[in-house]
């Protein structure tokens, strides 16, 4: 199974967070620590200079403490700063009281050069080093040079960085936990709508509910409403499968009970009766069955182009009343494309045209487009298609009849010729059009449809 | 003249197989694609009756590998669904025609008649060359409006021979297109069957509608004519 959503996000957030989080961590403690080693390297080059104030070079050439020294850690044992003078001819050195172990280990620097580092007194002694070296003019001409060294202990330091480290990783864990929580709520939140389709999901197949019925956010409502449309679909595919099958078993015991009887009495012309019963049955089987089948609107179908398959239907029906040399016209805009399933119009178009090729002498013309039509909430484009032939027509008394006959699916009425457009005016109510009869302009029929199409969201 | 029945329904088919029998029709019969696409190449069809619901290789599969190899003999599809979807599929696919199961077999004999005479040029159901008149649908052939007796396999033989007016027909084609089994080459069934033709048409030996052309083999010499200017059709 793959990470589910929130998984994903979380787990994608929680690593750009933590190593955010980490590099700035870094940066900071280097940049920190840079900046306190600076203030070691400030703070001891001034004790150099001030050991230089404070130390002279006496007559035999000895160092000694000749003025007072504010400092006064050079002169407690062990106090953690210590000074040393040496002479680079290493004749004298002079210390300071604080340095009792021993002697810090320094090269020698000529005048104006500085060491700055680090070293240990002992092994469990770091101490921060800083050298410079100058020179003291000896009877003008003669000049000795000295080698000043100031060594701090390492401990205030550390102490001072881990404190700086403390607070540092504590507080950028501390932030990036918050964040954490709160992208994770942030996700809860976010994909709640998901969570709710997969709950409702749940209770529709249970049977507790019929649709989504939550309103939902605008990037979701795309799906949903098309999950409703679909499930509306579905019910009502297997509502019309329920009728037909319903009305099946219905409608085909009365041809067999006369067949039962017939059989039973063994009278005369007995294959006369057998063969009409048999052929009303088959037709019953055909009317039910491509009712059935009547797809209905759903926002999945895609687009139909009408006059292609107007055209389609159009080449087969030439083949078929090839004797007869219909001429048929195609009225329709070639790009003219609705939303209406394929079989459906397919089932349609055969039905409608078959019969004006039937019923019709030479002439038929099949028209069709879209028309805008507002009426309240149901404002929408409806879909229209006419065919009219040169016939003998459709007696106007007749009208009503034959549009009923379809309408009401009485089996009974259903014969022959009749259920073309029994099976087109059940496709028709099927998507809540409507279908009319007329007069063609050869004075022979014309049968028209109404759909109205579903508006797709936006 | 020579019928392909591929059909998976075995009564279906044995029924077929036995009424186009009696109506003088050469059959061959498959029960599924692959079998009916042998057949096919295997023998020479005038005409071919196709399943659309067959096992294996589908019917409109079938339809559409025999136009593809040139097999341009008309076709009429049987269709269980009675769905536009799959009878403009099936004719796209290059049928000429089609039956929605269950159906007459006079509907069906009558389809097969009007295909294959209108595949030949004919676009009316009435034959006429010269005096001899023949009527597809009512399977009676007259000569100067004097019916002949003529027995469905004489009657399917001659109409072979006049939707084949004026071409040559050796003895191996007319014994392929009207005989059910294969005849020896060497056998005079052919001539002994021209001749009672002959005898029955033309009994004064005035009208010579067959002329031998020897060992080439028949030709049917009536001039024909259609009633009516040929139809005006999408056939192609």
């Amino acid at each position: 199974m793959t990470m589910s959503l929130n998984r994903r996000l979380l787990l994608a957030a929680s690593i750009v967070l933590l190593a955010f989080f980490g590099i700035t961590g870094l940066v900071l403690e280097r940049a920190y620590r840079h900046s306190a080693e600076q203030a070691v390297f400030d703070r001891l080059q001034g004790q150099v200079i001030a050991l230089i104030a404070a130390l002279e070079q006496g007559d035999d050439g000895r160092i000694y403490l000749a003025n007072a020294l504010a400092e006064t850690r050079f002169f407690t044992a062990g106090s953690g700063l210590y000074g040393q003078v040496g002479r680079n001819d290493g004749r004298d050195v002079w210390h300071s009281p604080s340095l009792t172990v021993q002697e810090l280990a320094v090269a020698p620097l000529l005048r104006g050069q500085h060491f700055f580092g680090q070293d240990r007194l002992a092994p469990d002694t770091p101490v921060f080093v800083f050298s410079l070296g100058t020179s003291w003019e000896e009877n003008t001409s003669f000049e000795r040079s000295y080698t000043f060294t100031v060594a701090e202990h390492r401990q205030a330091f550390d102490d001072q960085l881990a404190a700086y480290r403390r607070l540092l990783w504590g507080w950028l864990a501390a932030v990036a936990l918050g964040l954490l929580l709160v992208q994770g709520s942030i996700l809860r939140w976010g994909l709640a709508p998901l969570r709710r389709v997969a709950t409702e999901l749940v209770e529709i197949k249970a049977g507790h509910q019929q649709g989504l019925n939550y309103d939902y956010p605008r990037e979701l409502r795309g799906l949903t409403d098309n999950l409703n449309a679909l499930l509306e679909a579905q019910r009502c595919q297997l509502r019309r499968y329920r009728e037909a099958l319903g009305n099946l078993a219905h409608s085909l015991k009365t041809p067999l009970a006369l067949l039962q009887g017939n059989a039973e009495s063994t009278q005369q012309d007995a294959s006369a009766l057998v063969q009409e019963q048999v052929e009303r049955m088959a037709q019953i089987i055909d009317y039910q069955l491509q009712r059935a089948a009547a797809a209905g609107q759903t926002a999945l179908t895609a687009p139909v182009a009408v006059a292609t398959l107007a055209g389609q239907v159009l080449a087969a029906l030439d083949k078929v009343y090839y004797d007869k040399g219909v001429v048929a016209d195609c009225l329709i805009d070639v790009g003219l494309e609705v939303q209406l399933d394929r079989q459906d119009m397919m089932e349609m178009l055969g039905n409608l045209l078959d019969n004006a090729y039937k019923y019709g002498r030479r002439q038929v013309v099949v028209t069709a487009g879209l028309c805008e039509h507002h009426a309240g909430e149901n404002s929408g484009s409806v879909f229209e298609c006419c065919v009219e032939d040169d016939g003998p027509g459709i007696e106007a008394s007749q009208w009503r009849h034959v549009l009923q006959r379809g309408a009401r699916a009485g089996l009974a009425q259903v014969s022959g010729q009749g259920i073309g457009l029994a099976v087109v005016q059940d496709i028709v109510v099927a998507y809540g059009g409507q279908m009319t009869l007329g007069v063609s302009r050869w004075r022979g029929a014309r049968v028209c449809v109404h759909l109205p199409l579903m508006n797709t969201p936006a | 003249m020579r019928v392909l029945v591929v059909e998976d329904e075995t009564t279906l088919r044995e029924q077929l197989l036995a009424q186009l029998r009696q109506q003088g029709y050469a059959v061959d019969t498959a029960a599924d694609g692959h079998e009916g696409l042998f057949a096919a190449t295997e023998y020479p069809c005038d005409v071919g009756i196709i399943d659309l619901g067959l096992p294996g290789l589908s019917g409109i599969e079938l339809i559409r590998r025999l136009r593809a190899q040139g097999r341009d003999f008309p076709i009429l599809i049987l269709t269980a669904r009675g769905r536009w979807q799959d009878k403009v599929e099936g004719l796209e696919a290059g049928a000429d025609d089609y039956l929605v199961k269950p159906f007459h077999i006079e509907e069906l004999l009558a389809r097969l008649n009007a295909l294959v005479r209108r595949t030949k040029g004919w676009a009316q159901p009435v034959l006429r060359c010269g005096p001899l008149q023949l009527d597809t649908r009512t399977q009676q052939v007259s000569v100067d409006d004097a019916l002949v007796e003529l027995t469905a396999f004489e009657y399917k033989a001659l109409e072979y021979l006049m939707l084949h007016a004026g071409q040559v027909l050796s003895k191996t084609a007319l014994s392929e297109h009207l005989y059910d089994e294969d005849v020896d080459n060497d056998s005079n069934v052919i001539e002994v069957f021209i001749g009672r033709l002959r005898r029955k048409l033309d009994p004064q030996q005035s009208l010579r509608p067959i002329e031998t052309l020897r060992g080439r083999g028949y030709r049917f010499t009536l001039n024909c004519h259609d009633v009516t200017d040929s139809g005006p059709g999408a056939a192609v």
